[in-house]
This record gives C-alpha cells, structure tokens and sequence, in this order.
C-alpha cells in the first residue's frame, strides 16, 4: 500500500458551493474539477524539464524553471545530463516514453515548446502517461521582464500540480546601505529604486503596487510612499516628521499603521491616506509599542511591546483591544522578542528572539507554541513569502549580513542576496504587474 | 543791636574763664571714664561676636541637616518612583501572564474534556448538574470554545458562531458562556453584521458585569455608536469604561476617543 501511487492534492476549484466531484480523470476536459499529479504519499515528487529549443546557455528558459521548481521545495528537480534528458525528448510524431522517465524517477515531466507568439507548457502526469495541464503563454524574450514573465510560468506549473500557485513571481524589497533595493525571488535582477541614504522599514502594498518605508534625516523619519510600477515616491502628508518607523499598510492599502515615538514611549498609529487625523491604536502610557503585522484579514495586530518589561510579542483587535500577550513567559529569562511578520495564511507569526544573539522563531497563533527555526549564525528581520510556507530573513551565517531564504516545513535554506550589509526584507505579495521603475530621493 | 546780642557778648568771657580754672585730675579722670567705657564696650562686642559665631555654626549645621534631609528625601522619592515603576511593570506582566495562564487552563480543559468524552459515550450519565461538565456523547465546553476559535481563526464564521452557540445551548451555566458570547459577538463582527455583535456585546455586559471581557465588549460597543454618529451615547460609555475599568487598556483608549470627540 504504501509504495503504491496514488492520487493527492484533490482541488476543488469550483467556487460554487453545490459543486459535486467529476467523475472525469482528465484534469483538463471537467470544468471545475481538477485532479492533481500522481505521485507517493509524503514525499516530494520528481520533476524533469525537457531541453527547449532555441535555449540560451546558462539563462536558458529551462534552467530558470528548474531552478524555480526547485526553489519551491515542493518537488524535487531531477538532474539528468545533456545527452539523457535529450533523449527523453521524443522524435517529431511519436509519443513520449513514459516508462522511461519514470524509471529516473519523475512524477511530473514538463514540455516547454517556443511558439511564434510566446511559449507553450505542457506537463504530464508520468504515473498515468497522460497530460496533466498544458497552457499557451504570450511570452517574448525581448521584454524587460521576460524573466519575472517566465517565474510566473513556473508558479503556474506548481498551481496544476498542487492547486496553489508558487511565490517564484514574487520580489523582495530590503535595505541596502540606506538604499532600498528589489530582488526577484531566485536572487536575480537586483536593483536599487531609491538612490538616497537612510531608507528603512520598506513594506509592500496589499496589491504589490507600492512599497511604504522611513527616512532619515535631520528632522527625524518621515514615511514615504513609493509607486512601483512608476518609481515615483511621495511623502505621506498625514503623517508629521518625527521619530515614526516600522510603516506597514492596512490589509486593505488605504491606511498606513506605524509606530510613532513621542517623549512619553511609543505608540502604534493609524493614518488613513484619503483624509483624516491619525490615531492612536495603542496607548502604552510611557512604553514603547512597535514593529505592527496585521493578520491576512485585518481583523487583528501582532506588535512588539515592552508594556510588562521587556519587549514581548502581542496580538490586539484592529482596535486596539484585547491586547494579548502572545509570546509564552518563561521563569526567570526576559528575553527580548522584536520583527513580528503574521503569515499570510494566518496560522503562525514570525518573528526574532534574543538567545544571546538573535534567532528567527515562529509561533503557532492557536496553540502558541514556538518554534525556533535557526540557530547558525545571527537570524532577524524575518518576512512571510505569499505561500505561508518560505520566510527570508538576514543571516550572518556565511560570515557577513546577507538576506536568505528558509522553507520553514524542511528546513532548507539558501542565500538570495550577495552584497554585503543587506537587511530588512519584506516579501512582496504574487505580483501582477512587475513593472520596476527607479527614481531619485 | 538788639537786647540777645548784647547778652551774648557779655556771657562768652565767664565760660571761658571756667574752662582755665579745671584742674589736670579732672581731666585724668575723664580720660579714665572713657577708657572704662571702651574697655566695656569692647567686652560687650566679644560676646556678641561669640554668640553670632555659635548661631552662625547652629545655623550652618541645621542648614547641612536640612540638605541631608532633603537628599535622603530624594533617593527615597526615586527608590519610590523606581519601585512603582517595577510594580507597574510586575502588574503588567501578572495581568498578561494571568491572561495567558487563563487561556492555558482552556486549552488544558479542552484537552481534558476531549480524553474524557473518547470512552464508552454510551451509559455514562451526566456528572456535573451545573450544566458546566460534558454531558453523554457530546463535546464539552472546552472543546465547542476551542471549536469555536479554531473556526474564527480559519474565518469560518458561521461554524463558529455554531459551536458557541451549543456551548451556551447546552451548558448555560458554564463559566465559559461569556467568553462564547464574546466570541459569537466576533464572528458577526467578522462578517460586518455590526447590529448583531452590537446585541452581543450588549448581552455579555448585561449579563456578565464583572468578565474581564466587559471593558473589550464596551470599548467596541462605544466604536460602534461612534461611527454611527451618536456621539453623545458614545461619550457616555467611554466616560463609563474609565470609571469602571480606570486600569484597563481599553480604559486608556477610551480617554484618547475623548479627547478626538471634544
């Protein structure tokens, strides 16, 4: 039984509520009902990409899917040399060998064909010998984001295997220097998009459109706002120049949540960007309250406060009551908790704890266990990927600061950025437009 | 001339014949008196001069008292003030640490009553008249809390609002009613039915005056009538949180709303 195949990832992605199971197996012929990739229970499935024509070396269309899925962690990429996986691609009119790619191990064998208008995909269900999904993508190698255009190929695949879409179309804002800079989610594309010093805190719109970030100067932070699609920033004019940090967007984008200090500590603000006075969220009556992360549904706040001593995790109504303490009291240790990051599927809050340095932990919001993540090195700043599943976060663990990125369910982790001093992620949501323009401070 | 002129002129040679006719012990005995007079002059000033020197250390002494008095005074204001703050912040943590314990307890209760209900649901009957205990078959009122939240937390509003509702159906006198109700009163609020976690609230601070969940209930209560543009039922109850609850977070809130409305 257990080496058995069978059938997982059953994805009703019919909103109807009504809507009963097809009897068809064929994923691509019942409308709302599809069946997901064949492969063994409880583990990862196999994945070969076919050579594409026309490919270029190192930045090849299929080196990049590959690395994507890889990145993924949800499948494993099967690397078979030039001649081998040359000879899996079967000759124009015959079928494709099946029982020959599953002997290399592979569930999932993907076809990328150029067409003259794009790109076309298709995946096959090895186990079955069937075609699982294929799509026609308008894809041109010309554009400036071919690339990122590519990336959403890739979480595509994912999203016909599992029933959701992958995060390698996604970016990550960090500081840089004082400069904020974007990355593509695979390391690659790097560029600054403010050319002045002092940017912190960057945070990315609901929608991906804007990031909002602080910056300092001589009358202390100001909060601006940055339109990606067009590099032009503004300052938020709610909001007065002062000590104001830790900026994030209310889940719906039309309100800024940050931190403002005043002489009498800290306290957690609320501007809405159409009209209106700031207010106040939290009154911590002489502490310092910080570093907000809403919850997917707005509905509650995890924040840092140092209301019972030292800076401990706490969650609040969108109000700002029900002030709970989130993080466990351990006797005797005051331990000091910073960077809180609300997954976005809700379950789980990231965030940092100093054990003589700092580590990245995680902690269940029903069961309020913790969960430390990493030990290697000094690990903060932590940010939720759109899939809930991969985090990125500064290590020092290759011996200077650098942003990397951790698959929370195996463990696995890899560096994204190679310059140094690189900190203050925010993981962008799946984007859908990935126009980045660049502008002077 | 006048009759004073010539009685001046005649006056003036008697006195100065007197004045010659004074012998030279007269005048050593004048120099003596003054030399006497001097002598207990000078007397006088050096006690003087003695008591002003021992009122002047008296002062300076009460003066170095009074300092030290003083700073002993501040370091025993500051100790005071470090103290209070200490408290405030041992305070704090005890209100959090008890509202972590309190949730702790729940989930053990859940837990517990979740074991106790597995075993042969058949011919058990019920064990607690109160209503608190988990009656045959069914789950306790830990566990429909705990189902409740679970639902909430997956936006599962309705099954929540479910599971409290059984909680409160079946075990009316369980100390964990308010906390259903403030639950039920969340998962409305969740799906923007505002009129209907109004009633909620309204219900739990009626029934419950003394659950810590009341200055929450009220505080959202009073956000509610705000944004209804009843400004002056809104004002009432912030005024009504702080007086009730002056220690509470939402206490605090409720002064800052105040202070937007004036």
């Amino acid at each position: 039984m257990t080496m058995r195949a069978w059938s997982v990832s059953l994805v009703v992605i019919c909103a109807s509520a009504g809507a009963t199971i097809a009897r068809a197996q064929d994923t691509t012929t019942a409308p709302g009902v599809r069946l997901g990739l064949s492969y063994a229970a409880g583990t990862k499935p196999g994945v070969i990409v076919l050579p594409v024509q026309d490919d270029y070396g190192d930045d090849s269309l299929r080196i990049i899917v590959q690395r994507d899925l890889d990145y993924s962690d949800r499948m494993t990429v099967i690397a078979l040399d030039a001649g081998t996986v040359g000879s899996l691609e079967p000759p124009p009119g015959e079928k494709i060998n099946f029982p020959l790619v599953a002997k290399f191990g592979a569930a999932l064998l993907i076809r990328m064909t150029p067409t003259t208008q794009g790109l076309h995909v298709a995946a096959y269900d090895v186990a079955r010998g069937q075609l699982l999904q294929s799509e026609h993508f308008l894809f041109d190698r010309r554009d400036r984001d071919w690339r990122f255009a590519l990336h959403g190929v890739s979480d595509l695949i994912e999203q016909w295997v599992f029933g959701k879409r992958g995060i390698a179309q996604t970016r990550i804002a960090y500081v840089n220097n004082g400069e904020l800079k974007i990355v593509d989610s695979d390391g690659a594309e790097t560029r600054a998009i403010t050319t002045g010093r002092g940017a912190l805190s960057p945070a990315w719109s609901p929608n991906g459109g804007s990031v909002v970030f602080t910056v300092l100067g001589n009358a202390g932070t100001q909060v601006q706002e940055l339109d990606v699609r067009t590099g032009r920033t503004r300052r938020v004019s709610q909001i007065r120049a002062g000590l104001n940090i830790t900026p994030i967007y209310q889940p719906g984008g039309n309100a800024i949540l940050y931190a403002q200090g005043t002489g009498n500590g800290t306290d957690l603000v609320l501007a809405a960007l159409d009209s209106g006075p700031p207010k106040k969220i939290t009154i911590g009556r002489g502490t310092d309250n910080n570093s907000p992360s809403y919850s997917p549904d707005g509905r509650q706040i995890a924040f840092i406060s140092g209301r019972s001593g030292s800076p401990q995790l706490y969650i609040m109504d969108a109000d700002g009551s029900n002030i709970q303490l989130l993080t466990p009291y351990q006797a005797g240790v005051r331990s000091y908790r910073a960077g809180p990051d609300w997954s976005p599927d809700g379950r789980a809050i990231a965030y940092e704890q100093q054990m003589g340095n700092f580590q990245v932990f995680m902690i269940d919001v029903r069961d309020r266990v913790p969960k430390q993540l990493t030990s290697e090195g000094e690990n903060e700043d932590p940010s939720w990927a759109p899939d809930g599943r991969h985090i990125v976060f500064t290590s020092s663990r290759s011996g200077e600061k650098q942003l990397w990125i951790l698959d929370t369910e195996t463990g696995r982790a890899r560096q994204l950025t190679h310059s140094r001093g690189a900190r203050l992620a925010a993981w962008s949501p799946v984007l859908a437009n990935p126009e980045v323009g660049t502008y002077s401070q | 001339m006048t009759k004073k002129s010539s009685f001046l002129f005649c006056a003036l040679p008697l006195a100065l014949a007197g004045c010659f006719f004074a012998t030279k012990s007269d005048f050593d005995n004048l120099q003596m008196q003054v030399i006497g007079a001097r002598a207990g002059s000078n007397a006088a000033d050096s006690v003087q001069r003695a008591y002003l020197v021992d009122m002047s250390r008296t002062v300076r002494s009460l003066s170095d008292s009074i300092n030290a008095l003083s700073k002993r005074v501040g370091a025993l204001r500051t100790a005071n003030e470090a103290d209070l703050a200490a408290m405030k912040e041992d305070i704090s943590q005890l209100q959090d640490l008890s509202g972590q314990s309190e949730r702790q307890l729940r989930d053990m209760r859940a837990a517990v009553e979740e074991k106790t209900s597995q075993p042969s649901q058949a011919d058990v009957a019920p064990r607690d008249s109160t209503g608190s205990s988990a009656p045959v078959g069914g789950p306790g009122p830990g566990q429909l809390l705990q189902a409740g939240r679970d639902q909430l937390l997956k936006g599962g509003n309705v099954a929540a609002r479910a599971a409290f509702s059984e909680l409160i159906a079946k075990y009316p006198k369980s100390d964990l009613v308010p906390e259903a109700m403030f639950g039920t009163a969340q998962a409305y609020a969740a799906e923007r039915n505002t009129d209907a976690a109004d009633a909620e609230y309204a219900k739990l601070i009626a029934r419950y005056p003394s659950s810590p969940r009341v200055p929450t209930a009220m505080y959202k209560r009073a956000l509610q009538l705000q944004a209804s543009k009843k400004t002056a039922d809104a004002k009432r109850l912030f005024q009504e949180i702080i007086k009730r609850f002056p220690r509470s977070d939402e206490a605090a809130l409720a002064d800052e709303r105040l202070q937007s409305i004036k």
